[in-house]
């Protein structure tokens, strides 16, 4: 079942479910991607 | 096959293409706007938040360029670069003593344990136009003056990919400088481990021929958007970073002090007082004798000649030199206690002095060198690089009247220019 069957007869809602697809595909791969990795190889420091 | 169309055979179906597109373009931006207003959100954390971010030593603070640069652009506030020394809680320590800017401005130290030139050539690098013309302190640790190379895993724990980039396509500087520090970091593959694109700007910026340069040209607008979407990961970075601290610096508490003058004299007895209460704590053993006086001289002016240190801080001039920042180097002393038990006379031991004041010179780069406490007991926490209360008493006056323009008239910097 896709969206056009889901909502045969309100067009209006069809464009926001849609609309509200794209946007929760967009905002995973922010979630996945947006935060940096600035970790660095490790390293063992001895003189303290 | 469901269509989900209701429309008689061989009639002309609507394309699903141009809902799609208006779906897609809706999304977006919605996206677009809620991540313009995280920027917000992030770049006010920082504006709000950037003192109490001074006493840490996060990855974003230390391999990002966002806290840097708003410290680099805040008046009240002088970077600190350096390594170990910055770590170990000591009374007196530069963060803690001006944290309430008694005499107007806080300090904002960067870098941890292992910080060698190289990385402090990144960290700096990163900084953007935010560099030019602002004044910043160095603080150079001796020990990475006396070994031959620089130790892989430091500078690979200690380097950054986003700094390194933003560097490399600063404008500001020269083609020279970026093709010099090029090399020197193509000599550690591992701080380029999984990004193509610095590696292969990295080797262009090396091979510096037409089609080298050409083929930059040809990958400047994704190494555009790949560093802009860095940044932006940086900025979040760093707002989640200081998300968690608590808001004991922000503006209505943070009151820089204008005019006032402190005591320097009182701070020495209490900063004495420390760092002898520190010294008897530690239990340092004694040290072991182990060549007759003078016996090692040349061997040790031999090794520290060729420490690779000496060329990369001539790279972190050259690049303070093309931002048009105003630095200040300061170099604590060296052990006079350990080196003399390896047979290490004064007179090798000027060597180190007389070359970093040659360099520094080259550069017009103040120079203080500590050398008068090489030989005080109290002056390091330790026997490595890591001052003490009395060492930071000097580290802090020193980088008072620096910020103050004091600095031809301090007592502190007078005293060391009479050695070389």
């Amino acid at each position: 079942m896709d969206i056009e069957t889901l909502f045969a007869d309100q067009p209006g809602m069809a464009r926001i479910a849609r609309a509200l697809y794209y946007l929760a595909i967009v905002l995973a791969l922010i979630l996945m991607y947006g935060r940096g990795d600035f970790s660095t190889p490790p390293f063992v420091y001895q003189e303290f | 096959m469901n269509t989900g169309s209701q429309s008689l055979p061989g009639a002309p179906r609507p394309s699903p293409v141009l809902p799609n597109l208006f779906a897609m373009a809706s999304a977006l931006a919605v996206a677009g706007v809620a991540v313009a207003g995280g920027y917000q959100w992030s770049k006010a954390k920082q504006e709000k938040l950037l003192h109490s971010a001074a006493p840490e030593f996060c990855d974003a603070k230390l391999h990002g360029v966002a806290l840097i640069r708003e410290a680099l652009s805040r008046p009240d506030t002088l970077v600190l670069f350096g390594s170990s020394e910055l770590i170990p809680d000591v009374p007196m320590k530069g963060v803690d003593f001006f944290a309430n800017a008694p005499t107007g401005f806080s300090v904002f130290p960067v870098g941890k344990a292992g910080t060698t030139a190289l990385s402090v050539l990144q960290k700096l690098g990163g900084s953007g136009e935010e560099l030019a013309g602002k004044k910043v302190v160095l603080s150079l640790s001796p020990g990475f003056f006396q070994t031959e190379a620089v130790d892989a895993k430091y500078f690979e724990g200690n380097s950054s990919k986003l700094q390194l980039k933003e560097f490399l396509w600063n404008d500001r500087y020269s083609d020279d400088l970026k093709k010099d520090v090029a090399v020197e970091m193509l000599k550690f593959p591992k701080i380029v481990d999984g990004d193509w694109i610095l590696k292969f700007t990295l080797q262009h910026v090396v091979r510096g021929d037409a089609w080298s340069r050409g083929m930059l040209y040809l990958v400047q607008p994704y190494a555009a958007l790949d560093r802009a979407v860095g940044r932006l990961q940086d900025n979040f970075e760093a707002a989640f970073a200081l998300n968690a601290e608590p808001e004991v610096s922000s503006p209505s508490h943070f009151r820089p002090k204008r005019g006032h003058v402190l005591n320097w004299d009182d701070l020495f007895r209490t900063a004495e007082q420390q760092s002898s209460s520190l010294s008897q704590k530690a239990k340092q053993s004694p040290v072991k004798v182990t060549r007759a006086k003078g016996t090692w001289d040349n061997q040790f002016v031999a090794k520290m000649r060729k420490a690779q240190e000496w060329s990369d801080f001539e790279l972190v001039l050259r690049l303070l030199k093309e931002a048009g920042a105003k630095p200040l180097v300061i170099s604590m002393p060296l052990h006079a206690d350990i080196l003399e038990a390896q047979g290490v006379s004064e007179v090798a031991r000027m060597e180190y002095g007389t070359r970093l004041q040659a360099l520094t010179k080259q550069y017009n780069a103040p120079l203080v060198y500590l050398k008068d406490h090489e030989s005080d007991p109290v002056f390091f926490v330790d026997q490595h690089d890591h001052i003490g209360s009395k060492g930071w008493w000097y580290y802090n006056r020193l980088i008072d009247d620096f910020y103050h323009d004091r600095l031809s008239t301090s007592a502190v910097a007078q005293q060391s220019r009479r050695l070389p």
